[in-house]
């Protein structure tokens, strides 16, 4: 018989895991989870995986030592043994769910940056496509290559659903703190393609929080006075900023806001409570999305952010509305609406300058002040050159010029 | 979440198709009946597809031989009684010994050494 036989080294094994999971576990999870039974038995081979790395004097050294994990993800980070890094990838994807059930979101955040860290070690040296052969040895190269690329897609499937029923809750219920992690979660898995189809999270949240919004507007009758209009998409700005404020949320809650604003407006509603706290919804959103159009991060929002500007304005009166047409006429230029209108503002404030005129004493002052007359007519035309109301306004410019004794074409050089 | 039928059955995901039935086969048989029908649901799992059970292999934790999931008291019995090899053979002494001393086979006590005696 020899003197050390494969029973020795069952027991031995067992011994070794009894005593050292369980403060493995604790320490690795932020001391949030104890080993239970089934762990230790489970993970029995783990401690002799762990002592073919050349980490393991260090770690055993400081395993119960404060700054454990810090020298772990070192070790993880320095490549550990195949058969090592397989038990990390999937406990440590364990402990991460584990965690966030019990809602210690940071400690489930590191703990999932380890998992992967692991997986793309075994996924990289080949150790999947080795274990896959060994397990079934008539399998073909492509079929292992398709089972090892979409090995965690059903995780990744997992957390999309997660995901979407999180949005879909009332706002009431909406667990901010959950769709932090949700959001952090997708950061740390972002651009790992090597075990399942990469997820866009922000893909994700965009058409979850557009669905959720249609769902809920259809319940909204927009002619009646009663109806709660800016509820649903209130809820969505909550949503939205969960999420970390992505420009392409945004971008989807103004392609459903415009048209609602655009059909309170045509209800003649557009002077209401509602409209406004809507329009001002709108408009915190839109200085993030100017933002994004501009670095060619948001396409085709142009016109929707005018159209708010262009609402916003409306509810000013006069030189008031200036700043507002002027930045719905930065971000898209020639908008229509933001056009016209400033070029009725303007018109007023001819309007205002040839009183102004009127009421001027000395001769010199009148010309000045018609000259700055010329110059809102002039910047009226070039704004809307189709405002049928520019050659009234030119015509009673002229009569002001032929009061004052100046003759109108005195101007047209300025 | 349903768990692995490997770590589920702690059986090496190693083994072949025929080693894995029989193995399954044991733990049925060793099982009380309340567990059996959960044991032959991971059982159908794991050779309903050979792809299955490749994913299902993958997906659970490496469990090479030396990783026996009996308990400790289980595994202590199972190692034979330890015996002294030096008690197990006759032992000739050399020539020297025989200068020494009138030829003759002695069974050494390792607890109890022949010393020379002056």
């Amino acid at each position: 018989m020899k003197w050390w036989s494969p029973a020795h080294r069952a027991l031995l094994n067992a011994l070794t895991a009894e005593d050292i999971v369980p403060r493995l576990i604790l320490r690795l999870s932020g001391g949030h989870v104890t080993a239970t039974q089934d762990d230790v038995r489970r993970l029995r081979d783990w401690p002799h995986a762990l002592k073919e790395s050349s980490s393991w004097p260090e770690l055993i050294q400081h395993l119960d030592a404060p700054q454990f994990s810090d020298r772990f993800e070192a070790a993880i980070a320095a490549t550990m043994p195949d058969r090592a890094a397989h038990h990390h990838a999937l406990l440590l994807g364990d402990l991460a769910r584990r965690l966030a059930e019990a809602r210690q979101y940071d400690d489930a955040l590191r703990c999932e940056s380890w998992s992967k860290t692991s997986w793309q070690q075994i996924a990289a040296s080949g150790y999947l496509d080795r274990l896959a052969l060994a397990v079934e040895p008539s399998s073909s190269a492509d079929d292992r290559k398709r089972l090892i690329e979409t090995l965690l897609q059903p995780r990744f499937d997992a957390k999309v659903a997660e995901l979407r029923e999180r949005l879909s809750e009332p706002s009431q219920q909406l667990d901010e703190t959950a769709l932090v992690y949700l959001r952090q979660w997708f950061d740390v898995w972002g651009g790992f393609d090597a075990l399942a189809r990469p997820v866009s999270f922000v893909g994700v949240a965009t058409r979850a929080i557009g669905a959720q919004l249609d769902a809920e507007l259809q319940h909204v009758d927009l002619s009646s006075a009663d109806s709660d209009v800016v509820s649903p998409f209130r809820t969505a700005r909550l949503r939205t900023k969960a999420l970390g404020d992505p420009d392409a949320v945004f971008s989807e809650i103004l392609t459903r806001m415009i048209p609602t604003l655009w059909s309170l407006r045509r209800a003649g509603r557009d002077e209401t409570k509602a409209f406004r706290e809507l329009v001002d919804e709108g408009i915190s959103m839109s200085d993030a999305l100017i933002t994004a159009i501009a670095s060619g991060a948001a396409l085709g929002q142009n016109a929707r952010c005018a159209d708010l500007f262009v609402f916003r304005a409306e509810r000013e009166r006069g030189a008031d509305r200036r700043p507002f047409l002027r930045k719905a006429l930065d971000v898209c230029p020639g908008h229509r609406n933001a056009s016209m209108l400033l070029s009725y503002v303007l018109l007023h404030e001819m309007q205002l300058e040839l009183f102004n005129a009127k009421n001027a004493l000395f001769t010199a002052g009148r010309k000045k002040i018609l000259a700055k007359a010329h110059q809102k007519l002039r910047e009226a035309e070039l704004a809307f050159a189709l405002n049928e109301d520019i050659e009234k306004y030119r015509e009673r410019f002229a009569e002001a010029c032929f009061k004052a004794g100046i003759d109108p074409r005195e101007f047209e050089h300025d | 979440m349903t768990e692995n039928p490997f770590d589920a059955l702690e059986i090496d995901p190693k083994l072949s198709g025929k080693e894995l039935t029989r193995r399954i086969r044991k733990i049925i048989e060793r099982a009380p009946d309340g567990e059996r029908a959960k044991i032959q649901a991971h059982w159908q799992r794991l050779t309903m597809h050979d792809d299955e059970r490749v994913r299902f292999a993958l997906l659970a934790h490496p469990r090479p031989q030396t990783a026996d999931s009996r308990g400790i008291a289980t595994l202590a019995e199972a190692i034979p009684p330890a015996t002294s090899p030096l008690s197990r053979e006759p032992v000739v002494l050399t020539r020297v010994d025989v200068i020494a001393r009138e030829r003759r086979v002695v069974r050494l006590d390792p607890f109890r050494p022949v010393f020379d005696e002056t």
